[in-house]
């Protein structure tokens, strides 16, 4: 004896389209369209067991994932989606894929403007004035910043200073062993310096001004 | 005749080819910039223990050193200097209290220098200790100071800077 409710959803007398059907699993049909569709399928197990299948699953998911998730790699997506919009044109058609010949002829022209721009930048970098080598392109700035100081002895401590309006560098060591007071340094300030020995911080017209 | 002539035009060639060959063959030897490394005595005790050959410094260091809270010293005199060149990929040391090895300044160049400035790594080397290790942005116009060791109830400062190659007016 057949048992009742026994009949596969895709054997049912009367077939409902795949799309009510879908709906009807996910617990989306109401009112008139959810009561006509039970009527056809009121007597059929499988589908009532799917359905049941689904909602489990809709449950265990529910629980095993947060509310709210954010998408992975948004600026990615963004991106995307952006691309996708300027490939838009202004009437709102598609535009249509560029042919692969012509990407190729850009691509080329491309290369060839920055290979011929990468030539230009080598002939005019390296130019050497009074033994100084120095780049003729605008250099990056150099930001002033607090060094980084280390002191590898033990016990010897490093703090820089600024120093008054930027006119200097200081580091203050402390902890460092004092020299010798029997080291004497008789030779060193009476050697013959020239006058071009004398170092530039010492007379420029910041100096002049102190 | 000409062979003579021409033994003497091969004897400055023969000068001259090797210095050549080493400069085109070893880019990192140029020299890119001058480094210049002072040590002064800074005391508010007697100047004089520093030794009769200890030079007076000159009135505008004194004044530079005296704007810096931590330099501010009774009295200054100036033991040592000594200038190198900055190779563009090689390390160099200056000696300046020579022929003494007790302060050493080993430097490197860590940047293209500029006109105007120089990031270092720098090294200060006391008493053959490695005792401090820096990377310094030098200007012309802003020296690295170093508030050293003390000595004979002193301290020892010393500065770092980028040496002019043009002639102090």
């Amino acid at each position: 004896m057949p048992v009742k409710n026994s009949k596969p959803c895709s054997k049912m007398n009367t077939m409902p389209d795949e799309a009510t059907l879908a709906r009807w699993l996910n617990d989306e049909l109401e009112g008139a369209q959810l009561a006509a569709f039970e009527a056809v399928i009121h007597d059929t197990a499988e589908c009532l067991a799917q359905r049941k299948d689904l909602r489990d699953l809709r449950t265990t998911l529910a629980a095993a994932l947060p509310a709210t998730l954010e998408p992975p790699y948004p600026e990615f997506f963004n991106s995307r989606i952006a691309k996708s919009i300027r490939g838009l044109t202004s009437n709102g058609k598609t535009r249509r894929p560029t042919a692969f010949f012509r990407q190729v002829g850009w691509m080329s022209a491309t290369a060839a403007a920055g290979m011929a721009l990468a030539f230009w930048v080598g002939t005019k970098t390296g130019a050497v004035t009074h033994g100084v080598t120095l780049s003729h392109s605008t250099p990056a700035p150099l930001v002033m910043q607090a060094p980084a100081v280390y002191t590898p002895e033990h016990g010897v401590d490093a703090e820089w200073i600024s120093g008054t309006d930027a006119a200097a560098t200081v580091i203050v060591l402390e902890g460092v062993d004092a020299i010798p007071d029997a080291l004497d340094f008789f030779d060193t300030a009476a050697l013959n310096r020239t006058r071009s020995a004398t170092a530039q911080w010492l007379t420029t017209p910041n100096m002049e001004m102190l | 005749m000409t062979r003579r002539i021409c033994l003497l035009m091969l004897v400055p060639a023969a000068w001259l080819l090797p210095e050549l060959v080493c400069a085109q063959g070893d880019p990192g030897k140029t020299v890119v910039g001058k480094v210049n490394v002072t040590v002064y005595f800074a005391t508010d005790g007697d100047v004089a223990v520093s030794g009769a050959k200890a030079k007076v410094v000159a009135a505008t260091v004194e004044k530079r050193l005296r704007t810096e809270q931590k330099l501010r010293f009774k009295q200054y005199r100036l033991l040592g200097e000594d200038i190198q060149p900055l190779f563009r990929s090689y390390e160099n040391w200056a000696q300046p209290l020579k022929p003494s090895d007790e302060v050493l300044v080993r430097f490197e160049a860590r940047s293209r220098p500029t006109e105007k400035a120089t990031r270092l790594d720098l090294e200060l080397w006391l008493s053959r200790k490695k005792i401090l290790k820096t990377d310094v942005l030098l200007e012309g116009d802003r020296p690295l100071l170093v508030l050293g060791p003390e000595w004979r109830g002193g301290r020892l400062i010393i500065a770092v800077s980028l040496a002019a190659d043009k002639p102090p007016h």
